[in-house]
């Protein structure tokens, strides 16, 4: 057996990530428990993206997959494994209520229609996030805390692990997920996330920049390195099925930082880079 | 955005995704140390 792998949102941070680290294992586990060598990984994105020649062929389609046009077009073969990291983001889904909806939840639901017409079930992997939590929170949010989304982005995440816990017990899918907490650092241009707003607080300074932080210094936010969290999807890819149950979410535990802790770990820097001030 | 970042959780936890095997950073300086390394500035 051999494995098609398919990437959406495979050109932004985390996704370009996924692709590195499948690139880098070369093989996932398939269904039947045991390793097997990946033959091809088909990527998407809104935007065009090409990537290094490597020893797996990678094919970029770029589209959007709330266009049935384009998803049906990533399924032209039978596709064993799906990392789904496309998505509207919080600030997006806020501003443009239609369109997060028709990336965020159609699209989701064009894929997982798609592989619930294959023959054999694919292996679907998706980042959830700590946005479907929400409202007057615990001290601590462990994975049994209810999900009370404060915003259209978490609430479609939500509801995606609703549907992608249905479509495990049906068999469609062999579903899988993580809810994500804040994933720093984001190198490359700004961009219009909150999360780059909190990893500007440390990046901007590491390449010498001035910042004023437009957070408090003793607020407390969860977060993990881009690096971590693709590993961590990988992992949840190859981890054996019967150890799942109906639940197929958890959150991924992580470090707790407030951001003075950020600012004094960026200062330990200062004597290897010229480092910009944050006030 | 101060508002949006307070209604994130602060602890954010599983047992059952530790008992797996998964972990984050165990400090910040960590994660700055893999971005130094990932863009060449390490």
């Amino acid at each position: 057996m051999i494995i098609r792998v398919l990437v959406t949102g495979a050109a932004g941070f985390l996704g370009k990530k996924v692709v590195e680290k499948l690139l880098d294992r070369g093989s996932l586990r398939g269904a039947d428990g045991r390793e097997h060598a990946i033959a091809q990984i088909v990527t998407t994105d809104r935007v065009d993206h090409s990537w290094d020649a490597s020893s797996i062929p990678v094919a970029h389609v770029p589209g959007d997959i709330s266009e049935p046009s384009h998803t049906g077009k990533l399924f032209d073969r039978p596709v064993d494994s799906v990392f789904h990291m496309a998505a509207a983001l919080a600030l997006e889904s806020e501003a443009h209520f239609e369109q997060g909806m028709a990336i965020n939840l159609g699209g989701t639901m064009a894929l997982l229609d798609l592989c619930r017409r294959q023959a054999r079930p694919a292996t679907f992997i998706f980042p959830s996030s700590l946005a479907v939590f929400g409202g007057t929170l615990p001290d601590t949010v462990g994975d049994h805390v209810p999900q009370t989304p404060q915003t259209s982005y978490g609430t479609h995440k939500s509801i995606i692990e609703l549907l992608i816990n249905d479509y495990s017990r049906h068999g469609f899918i062999d579903g899988r997920g993580l809810r994500l907490p804040i994933v720093l650092l984001r190198a490359g241009a700004p961009s219009p996330a909150i999360s780059d707003r909190v990893a500007a607080v440390a990046r901007d300074p590491l390449h010498g920049r001035d910042i004023v932080c437009p957070f408090n210094r003793d607020t407390v936010i969860p977060v993990a390195s881009g690096d971590t969290v693709a590993r961590s999807l990988l992992d949840l890819h190859d981890l054996d099925a019967a150890g799942l149950g109906g639940q197929r979410f958890m959150n991924l535990p992580s470090l707790s930082v407030t951001f003075g802790d950020i600012e004094a770990a960026v200062g330990r820097k200062a004597g290897a880079l010229s480092l910009g001030h944050v006030t | 955005m101060q508002r949006v970042v307070e209604s994130w959780p602060r602890h954010f936890v599983s047992e059952r995704a530790t008992a797996l095997g998964f972990a984050a950073e165990q400090t910040f300086d960590q994660i700055i140390d893999l971005y130094l390394a990932e863009n060449g500035l390490a």
